[in-house]
């Protein structure tokens, strides 16, 4: 939805803070059902990290309560005069803009507080921090979580600098009045949605190793396979790691009160997050991510889990993007302004930042930019965004995926896994390391055919192994829609998807030169395995073949 | 790695405590072993894990750091690590199962045949246990017994608060009763000596019901 609408009315080569440029923010296709992990939230624009177009995702509340409104995608579009700050309420009766400028250079915490002082503990919120209205291209947009904290994020591309750029600080849902949205064919939509529970319940990632341990559960083993990169991407193991892995996570949860096994929705099955509670038992922060850990932890040198915390809940606060924060600090660390496992220096570089002093603006427009401002080669970016927790030497396939993705260097462009039932991309030889420029085209088709319906990214780990799960999701779209979808339609729109991101960038100026990653990943071997990417620029450019 | 003479350290503590234990295999532990045989031959024959437990649930298998595609063309050596894991989320954790579809994103660094090896007795075997594998397997190789780094061990009982202290009903070293508190404070081993360390689930329904049966 976000990526359809801003490849036809947003004009590519405009300023992505400009007036010309909009913030479309979308709900799924059965957000505000009883559908279980229907709660994301898609948010699109240009970007002003990549100055391509983005589309960011977001768990929390808001998906379910903004379609429960009733409405399909909220579109901000121009720009105010002045400097005002505007704070919009939507509810059953209204849509209210007003200028609040009591909200200007707030945390996002304290302005959910107010929110709810406001209008009560039955909101949900989208808003930005300081990052967000001082327009730095590592800004993130906040969705609240169960608990109406401002936990779950649209954190990559700077969706955040581009709400700044409108002077819209906070939008308030209330659905007071509004029931659950109801299907066509509700006896069919029930039914499906009990298959697809049980599928999810009874796959060993999403009913056993998501809910017990998070996400962070893949720090032991990406860190084992070598390809966990630490200090700024120079070697691929860390002997930190379980320290920080999601075991200890979850042990050190435990034993503090905390949670480790929640939702960051309702209506949420897998329930792969939780609480983390400080050493006195108080709510610092949800769980911190796998992401998170690695790129505040491992990336920086860090064994902390409480450092690793306090960052998350900066970053939430001020509205960064954890992974663009994380690599951005490593980069900052290898021009020497701090040492690699310096806990305290990490947070007070992230405090400049949400001060807005001349090195926090720096700092907060991400990795690439840092590198320029400090003269640091290894920038590890592609399109202007920073790489997530897997090395591309070492994992090579996704390498292809970081120089391809129309999102610039993003892990999950190419997440689902669901491409042997999808079918997508004709016959791969998945054994061949030729095909991993085609293994990684039909991984992004299939995430853009997914993303598209608003669903969880993790559904896809039920939906890889068990085809009865996917039949199940198309089932619930075909009995609220009164559709007759097929797998082959899906995939279908997610080729359209991809189609439209990839004009889009080459209208900005993008070509088959931008989808390459930093020279150094081809020539600096990285250790354990002294591996460096080397896919051919020629395999690179047939992605797009079609 | 082959060290014949140990110190051991057997704790017997309410269930609660051995959830917080179970963190200590993750980061490894040693084995005596038979080596010169293949992963599956150590996995099924040596430690008595059943086949069918090593299929369905021990979907990620590292080798001295390269995922492993097939347990049978590999050679365990002396001194080898083997990482055991369940299946793990994202499409990297997809890349890195046994296996996996998507194995040719990892091409590189995937464990590949083994080297010619011949049978030696008596040899160390490093494991890591991670997430499922650490709880369901953890308990039973804890309570026969694994080697741990001296360093490592006394890290983790220095930072034990202490209600884990509480919860531990036995503290036997080298087959002796001792006070906690000297076992808290890392002493009584030197930095690079190995612990044979085991660790016993204390029954407390089980004493309760004794002593009933006593009155």
């Amino acid at each position: 939805m976000t990526s359809l609408i801003v490849s036809k009315e947003v004009p590519p080569l405009c300023h992505p803070l400009g007036a010309r440029n909009k913030l479309v923010i979308a709900p799924g296709l059965l957000s505000g059902t009883s559908a279980s992990m229907s709660g994301r939230i898609s948010i699109g624009c240009k970007s002003p990290l990549t100055s391509g177009i983005k589309e960011s995702n977001s768990g929390g509340q808001p998906a379910q309560t903004l379609a429960r409104l009733g409405y399909a995608a909220i579109i901000m579009e121009g720009k105010p005069e002045g400097n005002d700050l505007y704070k919009i309420i939507i509810n059953k009766d209204k849509v209210k803009i007003d200028i609040d400028n009591s909200l200007k250079m707030l945390g996002n915490y304290d302005v959910v507080d107010k929110m709810k002082k406001e209008y009560g503990d039955k909101i949900s919120t989208i808003s930005i921090g300081p990052a967000g209205e001082m327009k730095m291209s590592a800004a993130s947009i906040a969705c609240t979580d169960m608990e109406l904290r401002p936990t779950r994020h649209a954190g990559r591309g700077g969706t955040g600098a581009v709400m700044g750029s409108k002077r819209i600080k906070v939008i308030v849902l209330d659905d007071t009045g509004k029931s659950m949205r109801t299907p066509k064919d509700p006896e069919k939509f029930k039914k499906a949605n009990k298959i697809f529970v049980e599928g999810l319940k009874k796959h060993p990632v999403t009913g056993k190793a998501l809910p017990t341990y998070g996400t962070n559960v893949l720090t032991n083993i990406i860190n084992e396979s070598g390809g966990f990169p630490i200090n700024n991407f120079k070697s691929g193991k860390f002997s930190g790691a379980s320290k920080i892995s999601g075991e200890s996570e979850v042990e050190l949860q435990t034993k503090r009160g905390g949670l480790a096994t929640h939702g960051c929705h309702r209506g949420c099955v897998i329930q792969c997050s939780g609480i983390y509670n400080d050493k006195h038992g108080n709510y610092l922060t949800k769980q911190p991510e796998y992401e998170t850990v690695w790129a505040h932890g491992a990336n920086c040198g860090i064994d902390d889990l409480d450092t690793i915390a306090m960052l998350d809940r900066m970053d939430d606060d001020f509205g960064l993007d954890t992974i663009e924060m994380g690599a951005t600090i490593a980069v900052a660390m290898e021009a020497g302004l701090a040492k690699f496992g310096d806990r305290e220096a990490a947070i007070n570089l992230l405090k400049e930042v949400g001060k807005g002093t001349p090195l926090g603006r720096i700092l907060g427009n991400g990795a690439a930019i840092t590198a320029k401002a400090y003269g640091v080669e290894r920038a590890p970016v592609v399109k202007g965004q920073a790489m997530p927790a897997y090395d591309p030497r070492a994992i090579k396939g996704i390498g292809v995926t970081y120089a391809t993705s129309t999102m610039g260097a993003d892990h999950t462009a190419g997440y689902a896994i669901a491409t042997n039932i999808l079918k997508v991309g004709g016959d791969v030889d998945p054994l061949k390391t030729e095909g991993q420029v085609d293994l990684s085209r039909n991984l992004q088709i299939a995430t853009a055919a997914i993303d598209s319906t608003g669903m969880c990214l993790f559904i896809a780990f039920a939906v890889l192994d068990q085809p009865e799960t996917f039949q199940a999701l198309i089932d619930l779209l075909n009995a609220f829609y009164g559709l007759t979808l097929t797998a082959d339609d899906v995939t279908a729109l997610g080729k359209s998807v991809l189609k439209m991101e990839r004009k889009f960038n080459t209208d900005a100026g993008f070509t088959t030169k931008h989808d390459r990653l930093p020279e150094y990943f081809y020539t600096e071997a990285f250790p354990p395995h002294n591996v460096t990417f080397e896919i051919k620029d020629e395999e690179l450019d047939k992605f797009y073949n079609w | 790695m082959n060290n014949s003479k140990s110190i051991t350290l057997s704790l017997c503590v309410e269930e609660h405590v051995l959830a917080r234990i179970l963190p200590i295999l993750q980061k490894g532990f040693m084995l005596r072993s038979q080596v010169g045989c293949s992963l599956n031959e150590f996995l099924c024959v040596q430690q008595k894990i059943s086949s069918c437990y090593i299929t369905e649930r021990i979907s990620t298998i590292f080798l001295d750091g390269k995922p492993v595609d097939d347990i049978d063309m590999t050679a365990i050596q002396d001194g080898s690590t083997i990482a055991l894991s369940g299946a793990m989320p994202g499409l990297v954790g997809a890349v890195m199962r046994r296996g996996s579809f998507y194995a040719s994103f990892r091409d590189s660094i995937t464990y590949k045949k083994g080297p010619d090896t011949h049978t030696q007795e008596n040899c160390m075997v490093n494991l890591k246990f991670f997430n499922i594998v650490m709880k369901e397997l953890g308990p039973d190789f804890l309570k026969k017994g694994i080697f741990l780094k001296s360093s490592d061990l006394t890290d983790f009982l220095k930072n034990q608060p202490k209600d884990f202290w509480q919860g531990n009903k036995e503290v036997l070293l080298n087959k002796k009763p001792v006070e906690y508190s000297l076992i808290k404070k890392g002493e009584f081993v030197l930095q690079n000596d190995l612990v044979f360390f085991s660790v016993k689930i204390h029954r407390k329904i089980l004493q309760d019901n004794i002593q009933d049966n006593i009155q």
